[in-house]
């Protein structure tokens, strides 16, 4: 982590727990991470840097601090107005992900390894060279791509591929198009590294990684929205199109759905009743207000009482405020998450 | 099973397209053919990967390969599909369950096996090998067994027993360099003390020795690039650590070095591999690297190798620098010295040596330890029944190795005769008569210049980021 990425994460209007944004980025699949993702519109960063060190981000939230841009306390951190300042003005220089809020739906280290090796293994089938070092990827991914390459094996293949690419690179402005393409590998191409890029253009590596992710989950959406367009890569990148909600949560939300009560789905899954609700909370972050049966969970008797007494900035409330209802913090959490997503500023919902 | 002579010719001749062995694979050949285990010490690039290759054409069974680094597994797995051969495996902790299962099912189609000690111990991997009738089993980098080597690791010490559990098949040892006493020690802890001992001269006549010792840290920046733009490329500088292989990689290109890209093992599989490609394709003419580069590198043109940092022995830097002049061409090896650079490697070589104290404290109370904790080793020793006082004996033996190792190699830096006579006498080996241009001190007077080693002026510049139909135009209809 750089300081220009937690910049990037921080705020001038609500004060950020730093353990949050750590975990986020690391990808700590946990109720309490994914909630404070949302409020802090940052579950697009979910994982995003998988081996994040925690003396990365004390280094980067020192470095804010003693350049007057943040403040802490009780790694509680908030931009200072010098701090707010610098953030937009990084904005406006640096390459800004117009499909943030489906990174998480594209797989996107498989789909970009999947792609790259793709390419390199019609670009070395179009020059009929059978004796090259293929791109190092893992075993899943490599199965993938061998399969999707034997049935799409035929002399126009790489023809189809330029064509595909060519069709979707059009419509990304130019520069950046240039950019990520000058990444990828093929025949007597060996591809530019991340590195070199950095040193080509001055961008650094987090807007090059920025940028790398985005396109790719751009030609991810692209692809799969029109598969009569982009038939060839259709094929190849649909396997890289995941959910955000963890399998087990997935199917916990289902049951429910298919008219199973809590106490069932406890007892025919072998759940704790706890992870029953973490499954629900953690389907009710991912998932638009539509898409979650929240009036089935939340009477509407419940909702007028929380609306009662439950006023004021959604970060402030405490279950101290509605405990004596007889009700379970789940609920309480339940509530907040659809309040979030039905106030304009926490909406970050992601788009399914 | 017996192979004869005019069988392996067959094979080099429709699997390699080549008409003559070179030296020490005939050898090593005839006498696994004869059915005896060997010790091969063949300098890298000699070509041992032919011997196992061949003989397992020839006999037409499954060649296990016993390896010491998973990098080093994959670049020879890479090599032989990049031959056409593609029933390889290397089966390794890298491995997804999935992979791992649907390979050990069908583990009798591949007919080279790559793995690690490790894994040769678990029993699923074990009963599997013993179905499939392994034809050879090959220690390679075998030198790791000896704890009077650099490069010991304890896991090498379980292969005299995986070798047992496999129904002691023939075995190749191979190595690329050896002194006497660790020869002696490899024989002895594989329990072979009858094998048979193929050996070649390590010397590499093509390359110039030459030690450029430099007053301060700020003295050897300059020297290097002096050097860098005045020697012709393609070239490898190495370093101890990533982070001056970066800075001065940043140096050499504000310079004017143009070509030029860091390689260590805090890039990317990704970056690794494009930078690798580049050196290979001659785009990159100058890596600035840590050990970590080189291992599975057969570029034939390298001209030089330059150490900015002290290797960690002579070993090491024997090694390091043969990746020079494999095309028989005159090349040169620098190494850069600066008082007090012995501190790191002095460092690295007892990093992983635990006191006896320690030692002692562990046998009372033994715990779980971690991947990275030095304490590992002692908790292997344990658990592999050796006694605190063999632990502690065998400890005590490695950090005077190291020191010995250390002041060898300061020895062939501060020599004031021929430094070729040093390793050579390091080897063991019998003194050779001297090419003229040998070292820096029995030939002070050979320069660059004469030795032909200066380069062309370059006008090319590295690639601009093309737009990108361009890239595409090139990546799918060939052109450039
Ligand atoms: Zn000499």
């Amino acid at each position: 982590m750089n300081k220009a990425l937690l910049l990037q994460l921080l705020s001038d209007d609500q004060p950020r727990r730093i353990r949050v944004i750590e975990n986020l980025l690391v990808g700590k699949r946990t109720v309490s991470t994914l909630y404070w993702g949302l409020r802090y519109d940052l579950l697009a960063w979910f994982g995003f840097e998988k081996h994040l060190a925690r003396r990365d981000v004390a280094n980067a939230l020192n470095q804010l601090v003693a350049d007057g841009s943040a403040t802490v306390t009780n790694l509680v951190a908030q931009l200072t107005p010098t701090g707010a300042i610098q953030k937009h003005q990084l904005a406006k220089v640096t390459y800004q992900p117009v499909a943030l809020s489906s990174w998480l739906t594209v797989a996107r280290p498989e789909a970009w390894q999947g792609l790259q090796l793709a390419v390199q293994v019609v670009s070395e089938f179009q020059a009929a060279n059978r004796q090259y070092y293929p791109l190092q990827v893992a075993f899943e991914t490599r199965q993938t791509v061998k399969r999707w390459f034997l049935a799409q094996r035929r002399p126009t293949l790489a023809k189809q591929v330029r064509g595909e690419l060519g069709q979707f690179l059009s419509a990304i402005p130019e520069p950046v198009a240039d950019l990520w393409a000058s990444l990828l590998v093929g025949h007597q191409t060996p591809g530019k590294t991340v590195e070199q890029l950095f040193e080509m253009t001055h961008r650094s590596a987090l807007e090059l990684t920025v940028i790398q992710d985005d396109i790719m989950t751009q030609l991810v959406l692209v692809t799969q929205a029109a598969p009569t367009s982009f038939p060839v890569l259709h094929e190849l990148l649909q396997a890289w199109q995941v959910s955000p909600i963890s399998p087990s949560a997935a199917q916990t939300l289902a049951n429910y759905r298919a008219g199973a009560t809590l106490s069932t789905i406890v007892e025919h899954r072998r759940l704790k009743p706890s992870t029953v609700h973490e499954h629900l909370l953690e389907a009710a972050i991912f998932l638009s207000v539509q898409q979650f049966p929240y009036a089935k969970l939340l009477p509407n008797d419940l909702q007028r009482a929380f609306a009662q007494r439950l006023t004021g900035s959604i970060d402030d409330w405490a279950f101290d405020q509605v405990s004596d209802l007889k009700i379970e913090f789940w609920q309480f959490r339940l509530y907040e998450i659809m309040r979030s997503k039905l106030s304009d500023d926490g909406d970050d919902s992601t788009t399914l | 099973m017996t192979v004869t002579t005019q069988q392996l010719y067959k094979v080099l001749a429709e699997k390699f397209g080549f008409t003559r062995f070179r030296p020490g694979q005939l050898e090593a050949l005839t006498a696994l053919s004869e059915g005896r285990d060997t010790l091969a010490v063949l300098p890298t690039g000699a070509g041992k990967t032919l011997i196992y290759e061949c003989y397992g054409y020839a006999v037409q069974r499954p060649v296990v390969i016993v390896s010491p680094l998973l990098s080093l597994m994959q670049d020879q797995v890479r090599a032989l599909n990049l031959r056409g051969e593609t029933a390889v495996t290397a089966v390794t902790s890298l491995m997804s369950f999935t992979e791992k299962r649907v390979v050990l099912q069908h583990l009798n189609r591949y007919r080279f096996i790559f793995s690690s000690p490790e894994m040769l111990t678990q029993p699923a991997f074990l009963t599997a090998l013993k179905a499939c009738q392994v034809g050879l089993l090959v220690v390679d980098e075998a030198h790791c067994i000896s704890t009077w080597g650099p490069d010991f690791r304890p896991e090498y010490l379980l292969l005299g027993r995986i070798r047992n559990a496999l129904g002691r098949p023939l075995t190749l040892m191979a190595t690329a360099t050896a002194t006497p006493q660790v020869k002696r020690d490899i024989l002895k802890k594989m329990q072979l003390p009858t094998a048979a001992q193929i050996g070649l001269s390590v010397d590499r006549p093509n390359i110039y020795l030459k030690v450029v010792k430099t007053a301060t840290e700020q003295d050897k920046q300059t020297q290097l690039v002096s050097l860098v733009k005045g020697l012709k490329t393609p070239g490898i500088v190495y370093f101890s650590s990533r982070k001056t292989a970066d800075e001065v990689c940043e140096v050499l290109r504000q310079s004017g070095v143009p070509r030029v890209a860091a390689y260590h093992g805090g890039l990317s599989a990704d970056s690794r591999y494009k930078v690798q490609q580049q050196f290979m394709n001659d785009e990159l003419t100058v890596i600035c690297a840590t050990n970590a580069f080189g291992m599975g590198i057969d570029k034939a043109n390298i001209r030089f190798v330059i150490h900015y940092h002290l290797p960690v022995d002579l070993e090491n830097y024997w090694q390091e620098i043969g990746r020079a002049g494999r095309d028989g061409q005159q090349s040169i090896a620098i190494l850069l010295y600066t008082p007090g650079d012995e501190r790191l490697p002095e460092y690295l070589g007892q990093a992983n040596i635990v006191a006896e104290a320690d030692i002692a404290a562990f046998f009372a109370r033994p715990r779980p330890v971690a991947d990275d904790d030095p304490l590992r080793l002692v908790a292997f020793y344990r658990q592999h029944h050796l006694n605190q006082e063999q632990v502690i004996a065998l400890f005590a033996s490695r950090r005077q190795q190291r020191r010995q190792a250390l002041a060898t190699l300061l020895t062939y830096v501060n020599t004031s005769n021929c430094r070729r006579r040093v390793v050579q006498a390091y080897f063991g080996e019998p003194t050779s008569s001297l090419s003229q241009n040998c070292c820096d001190q029995d030939s002070p007077e050979t320069t660059v210049e004469n030795l032909h080693l200066t380069a062309p002026p370059t006008s090319v510049l590295p690639g601009d980021i093309l737009p990108w139909r361009a890239t595409l135009d090139q990546l799918f209809l060939g052109k450039s």
